[in-house]
């Protein structure tokens, strides 16, 4: 019950667009169209999924001075990762 | 398991290794996109050309010629119908921009009329300088048909023939510098041929 009110809590209460939106900026600019604002919407669902799930396997390896550094470069990492594969798939025009 | 002390060693081997892994799956994705990007990319640039010139049967990305202008270089395709010229397209670029450089792409008909203008590449405020865009407002349309000989290509508030974008001065300024900029060099080297 616990883990299945995690899950759901994600969806609007702690929803990282609707409740975090701080730094989430470029989501709002971006969301002209609906192919944009879906497009958006699982770019930041893959980063923000992968980052943590890379953050919270390895969070143990890191020495807490470190921490924000190695952080930043992991998620900046996935950041580049989606906007290669968004360029060659030519999902969106390259005039970003 | 417990957590890694905060000294030097350890603080050199976690930043390392993430490092390490984060550069080299960077390397590896960006191996692997690079050909599919050209290809959108190229893809992208024979779109635009096609807008902007008349039909054409040839190849004009393969034909194409530069030159260095300002700082930068200016690439002109020319299209052809059997051995007809029909126009050339001239990738063009201005850094007057609100923010960052813009590329347009100007297809002219050989006696020098602007066929039709296509952004290429811009970092302009959405919502305002981003009207330049066809798919955004049909502002570029006045330039359609106009020969920069007798139609000069300054904002209103500059003294010349073009309507700016509401709001977007700038932007609109910063377009009409990149096709005079294209104008300029395209009749330059049709006068020394």
């Amino acid at each position: 019950m616990n883990q299945l009110k995690n899950f759901t809590k994600g969806f609007i209460k702690e929803n990282p667009v609707f409740a975090l939106f701080l730094g989430l900026c470029p989501t709002l600019g971006v969301t002209t169209t609906a192919i944009n604002g879906m497009g958006m919407g699982l770019a930041t669902t893959f980063v923000l999924l992968m980052s943590n799930v890379v953050v919270s396997l390895i969070k143990n390896f890191i020495p807490d001075k470190v921490r924000i550094p190695s952080f930043i470069v992991i998620i900046a990492s996935f950041v580049t990762i989606v906007e290669l594969i968004m360029h060659s798939a030519c999902l969106f025009p390259l005039s970003w | 398991m417990a957590k890694k002390e905060s000294n030097l060693k350890n603080m050199f081997i976690a930043l390392l290794v993430i490092t390490f892994v984060a550069s080299a799956s960077l390397g590896g994705i960006y191996e692997l996109t690079k050909e599919p990007i050209a290809a959108a990319k190229l893809e992208k640039k024979n779109n635009a050309i096609r807008q902007v010139i008349p039909e054409f049967d040839n190849s004009p990305t393969a034909d194409v010629y530069k030159k260095a202008v300002d700082g930068d270089t200016l690439y002109f395709y020319p299209g052809m119908k059997g051995d007809e010229p029909v126009g050339t397209a001239v990738e063009t670029f201005t850094n007057l921009g609100f923010s960052g450089e813009i590329k347009v792409m100007v297809g002219f008909l050989p006696d020098g009329t602007i066929n039709d203008v296509a952004v290429l590449e811009h970092e302009e405020t959405p919502g305002l300088g981003d009207k330049m865009e066809r798919k955004k407002s049909e502002w570029s349309v006045q330039f359609q048909g106009k020969n920069p000989e007798t139609f000069r290509l300054l904002v209103k508030k500059d003294g010349g023939d073009v309507d700016a974008i509401t709001a977007s001065t700038i932007s609109s300024r910063a377009f009409c510098d990149a096709v005079a900029r294209a104008y300029e060099t395209f009749k330059s080297i049709n006068d020394n041929k």
